[in-house]
C-alpha cells in the first residue's frame, strides 16, 4: 500500500521546470487511463462469477 | 492514517500561493495541510465517502455521483479541478464494468454512439479548458484570505446543479408519497423535444439500428456536445442529459438508448481522462480508492434498495443535496 502510494506520488509530479505550467509524465497519463479500466474489468468479472455461482442478478451498475 | 495527495497539493499552492509559506499546519474536517503546502487526507474518511457515494448510487440508481466532486472539495479540500478530473477518471472504471457486464445483452447503435462522441469530444475539451482558465485566473479578496475564481465559480455552478437535482428528487418523492406507484417521467416528452427532432437543418442522417429515419446531424452532435461539456467541466457522466435526449429528442428506443449511452460514456470518459490527466487534474490514489469503495457501496446500495425502497428515502436523498449546498456556501465564506 505504502509503496503503491509512493509510486503514484512519484509519477504524479510535474516533469516541467519549477514555475512552469503542469507537465504530465507519460506514465501518469497511462496509469490514469489504464488503472480504472483494469479495476472495472476485474470488478465486472468478479460480479459475473458471483452471479453465476449464486444464481442471482446483482445490481449496482448505475453511473 | 493519512494519505498524501501530490496533485491536489500542487494545485493548492498554485491556487493559494500563501499555503507554500505556511508556518503551522492547517487542520480541516478530514484533512491537514502541512508546510510547505502538502495536503494529507484521512484515509478512513475517504473510504467512508467512497462507500457512501456508491451506496447512494446503488440505492437510487442515479445522481449519487453528483455529490462526489463537491464532497471531495468540502471534506478534503481537494481543489475543484482535481475533484472533477478524479471523478471523471474513476468513471472509466464504472463505465468499463457496466459495459462488460452488459456484454451481448445490450443493443448498441455504434453509428449513433460515435456521432455523439464526436460532439462530446468538443464539449469535454471546452469544459476542461474552462477549468484551465479558472485555474490560472487568480482570485478575489475574501475575509482574511483570498478566494480563487475556480472555487467561487465551481461552487456556484455545482450549487445550482445540486439545487435543481435536489428539487427534482424532492418533487418525485412528494408525488410518490401522495400517490404511491411508479412515477411517470411524462413531462420529458415536451413539445420542445419534438421541435428539435423535426429541426430542418441539413445534413440529415438516418440511424437504421435505432429506427430513426431522418434527423439533423446537428441535433445529434448538439446532444453529444452538451453532455460532453457537463462531463469535462463538472466530472459527471452526462447521462441525465443524454438518456432523455436519446429517447425523447432523437426517438431512440429505450433498450438501444441504454446500450448506446454506455458505449458513448466509455469513450467520453476515456477522452475526458486523457485531457484532464494531461492537464494534471487526476489524483491517482483517490481514483483507485473511490472506484473500489464506490463499486462495493453500489452493490450494498442495490441490495438495500430491494428491501428498503420508500419515498421517504428519496426525501432524505433530496435533503443530502440541500445540505451539501448549505455547506458549500458556508465554506465559501468561512
Amino acid at each position: 500500500m505504502s509503496s503503491l502510494s509512493t509510486w503514484l506520488a512519484t509519477i504524479s509530479a510535474t516533469v516541467g521546470a519549477p514555475g512552469q505550467p503542469f507537465q504530465a509524465s507519460w506514465s501518469y497519463v497511462a496509469t490514469a487511463l489504464l488503472a480504472p479500466a483494469l479495476i472495472g474489468l476485474a470488478a465486472a468479472l468478479i460480479i459475473m462469477a458471483l452471479e453465476k455461482i449464486m444464481g442471482v442478478r446483482l445490481g449496482g451498475g448505475g453511473i | 492514517m493519512d494519505l498524501f495527495l501530490p496533485i491536489a497539493s500542487y494545485w493548492q499552492t498554485v491556487l493559494a500561493p500563501e499555503l507554500a509559506k505556511l508556518a503551522q499546519p492547517i487542520h480541516g474536517w478530514w484533512y491537514t495541510i502541512v508546510p510547505p503546502g502538502q495536503l494529507l487526507v484521512n484515509l478512513p474518511a475517504v473510504v467512508v465517502v467512497g462507500l457512501l457515494v456508491g451506496l447512494l448510487t446503488g440505492f437510487f440508481g442515479v445522481a449519487g455521483g453528483f455529490l462526489l466532486t463537491p464532497w471531495l472539495n468540502l471534506c478534503f479540500a481537494v481543489p475543484y479541478n482535481v475533484a472533477v478530473g478524479t471523478d471523471l477518471t474513476q468513471m472509466v472504471g464504472t463505465a468499463t464494468m457496466a459495459r462488460v457486464r452488459q456484454g451481448g445483452e445490450g443493443y448498441v447503435d455504434y453509428t449513433l454512439g460515435l456521432l455523439l462522441f464526436g460532439g462530446s469530444v468538443i464539449g469535454v475539451e471546452l469544459g476542461a479548458r474552462i477549468l484551465e482558465l479558472l485555474k490560472y485566473s487568480g482570485g478575489i479578496p475574501a475575509g482574511s484570505g483570498r478566494l480563487s475564481w475556480l472555487q467561487l465559480v465551481m461552487s456556484c455552478i455545482y450549487g445550482l446543479l445540486l439545487l435543481w437535482i435536489g428539487a427534482l428528487v424532492f418533487r418525485e418523492a412528494r408525488m410518490s408519497l401522495r400517490q404511491p406507484g411508479p412515477a411517470l417521467a411524462a413531462a420529458m416528452g415536451t413539445p420542445g423535444a419534438n421541435r428539435l427532432r423535426t429541426l430542418h437543418l441539413p445534413p440529415f442522417i438516418s440511424l437504421p439500428v435505432s429506427g430513426v429515419e431522418s434527423i439533423s446531424l446537428w441535433v445529434v452532435l448538439g446532444v453529444g456536445f452538451l453532455s460532453g461539456l457537463l462531463t469535462g467541466l463538472l466530472g459527471v457522466s452526462g447521462s441525465f442529459v443524454r438518456m432523455p435526449a436519446l429517447i425523447y429528442v432523437l426517438g431512440v428506443p429505450t433498450v438501444v438508448s441504454i446500450g448506446t449511452n454506455l458505449f458513448e460514456l466509455l469513450l467520453t470518459s476515456l477522452y475526458g481522462t486523457l485531457t484532464h490527466s494531461l492537464k494534471g487534474n487526476v489524483e491517482l490514489s483517490l481514483v483507485i480508492i473511490l472506484l473500489i469503495t464506490g463499486m462495493v457501496g453500489a452493490q450494498v446500495g442495490a441490495a438495500l434498495q430491494r428491501r428498503l425502497a420508500h419515498p421517504l428515502g428519496q426525501l432524505f436523498f433530496a435533503c443530502l443535496f440541500f445540505l451539501t449546498i448549505i455547506l458549500m456556501v458556508l465554506r465559501l465564506f468561512w
